[in-house]
């Protein structure tokens, strides 16, 4: 698969988002191998336990600056990003079993589309249908329940409350600020999804930022 | 013998915003101590100064310590890869829908738990210590053992969740 791919990549270079998974093997795959992997990062975690509770919020704060560098890097890579079209990967058998290719060894492409009004449009309405890592039809109660599922995690800070030392104020305004903030993360993202990615994409790739962000890494190179 | 009459009928001065029955209950207790001793209501007054002294630096020490847990636990893997499946099926305008709905539910469970923070001295323990103090030791004992699975098996998935981005990203090709 790899060759073939390759020699795609060489022939149309601006086609093709190229696949760099698979380059470092550092960690075995095997599911006894994951045990161990699971079994140490939960040492490490118990022992970051038993050093100090009270070393959780200033750890938290420096990963909350990661991730707020990692969102400004995703809006900013939504702003510089030209048009260009995103291969499927082949672990989606669903797509590659119903779409019309002629060979078994072609790739479906979905489209990039920078800024434009027609791509907003066309994700505008629902259309619920297959989810391809289970095979179910979605409705709204299961989307919702998934996202749903993504934002309960607002008990963090009241679970906190014995770190501070005004908890009647201090919780509630700093409680209700990040809820604020994480839903307008979420809006301004969903927008930028919306207005940027073809429909099809969405349905049949769910880390297509990643794939994004990879091309850009194997075009300049 | 004073400081123990102080601390027992001193004005419960952790309350930022005093309603009118505080007010009134810590002026019947400055005229109270005062009757007993001058140097009384002087402690007060003091103790008053220091608390006011401490609260803009140790407001925003707590406010981030709130913020940051919150904020993290709310910019997990979501934003990164379930706005895409969620708008795939669901399109822009009932995924803002569903949105909306998720911060109604989200602010009035918050709101309840500030209701119950800002009503009594609360100290380590968060919500279980909340609830098994205000509903009783029933409640806050099924809560209690509710939260500790919760946290259990939500750790179990974090974990499972980070060894299969890594065996992912950094170890064999997926096919």
């Amino acid at each position: 698969m790899n060759i073939e791919f390759e020699r795609k990549t060489r022939k149309n270079p601006n086609l093709v988002v190229c696949l760099f998974i698979g380059e470092m093997n550092i960690f075995e795959a095997s599911h006894w191998w994951r045990f161990l992997y699971g079994t140490v990062i939960n040492l490490l975690s118990l022992i970051l336990c038993l050093l100090s509770a009270p070393l959780y919020p200033t750890i938290a704060f420096f990963i909350l600056i990661i991730v707020g560098c990692v969102y400004i890097v995703i809006v900013l890579s939504f702003c510089i990003q030209n048009p260009l079209s995103i291969v499927i990967s082949k672990t989606n058998v669903y797509a590659y079993h119903n779409g019309d290719l002629p060979n078994r060894t072609d790739f479906l492409y979905g489209q990039y589309t920078s800024f434009s009004l027609s791509t907003f449009k066309g994700n505008l309405y629902s259309n619920y249908s297959i989810d391809y890592t289970t095979g179910d039809v979605m409705n709204f109660e299961t989307v919702f329940g998934i996202l749903f599922s993504s934002v309960t995690g607002f008990l963090a800070g009241a679970t906190m409350s014995g770190q501070f030392q005004q908890p009647s104020r201090s919780l509630y305004r700093g409680s209700i600020s990040a809820i604020v903030v994480a839903f307008l993360i979420y809006i301004s993202e969903l927008f930028l999804i919306a207005s940027t990615t073809d429909r099809f994409v969405l349905f049949s790739q769910l880390n297509f930022n990643r794939l994004r962000n990879d091309f850009q890494l194997c075009s300049y190179e | 013998m004073q400081t123990t009459i102080d601390c027992q009928f001193a004005p419960y001065t952790r309350f930022d915003v005093q309603t009118d029955d505080q007010h009134e209950i810590e002026t019947s207790l400055q005229t109270f101590n005062s009757s007993i001793n001058l140097s009384s209501e002087h402690s007060i007054i003091e103790s008053n100064i220091h608390t006011v002294s401490n609260n803009s630096k140790t407001f925003l020490r707590g406010m981030l310590v709130v913020f940051s847990p919150v904020a993290l636990a709310m910019l997990a893997i979501s934003i990164f890869m379930r706005i895409g499946f969620a708008l795939a099926h669901a399109g822009v305008i009932q995924t803002l829908i569903q949105l909306g709905l998720c911060l109604i539910i989200l602010v009035c469970t918050m709101l309840s738990i500030c209701s119950l923070a800002t009503n009594g001295k609360i100290d380590g323990g968060g919500v279980y210590h909340m609830i098994s103090r205000s509903l009783g030791p029933e409640f806050g004992g099924g809560v209690g053992v509710l939260f500790y699975f919760a946290t259990v098996i939500g750790n179990g998935q974090s974990v499972a969740a980070i060894v299969e981005i890594l065996v992912e990203l950094f170890g064999p090709g997926s096919e």
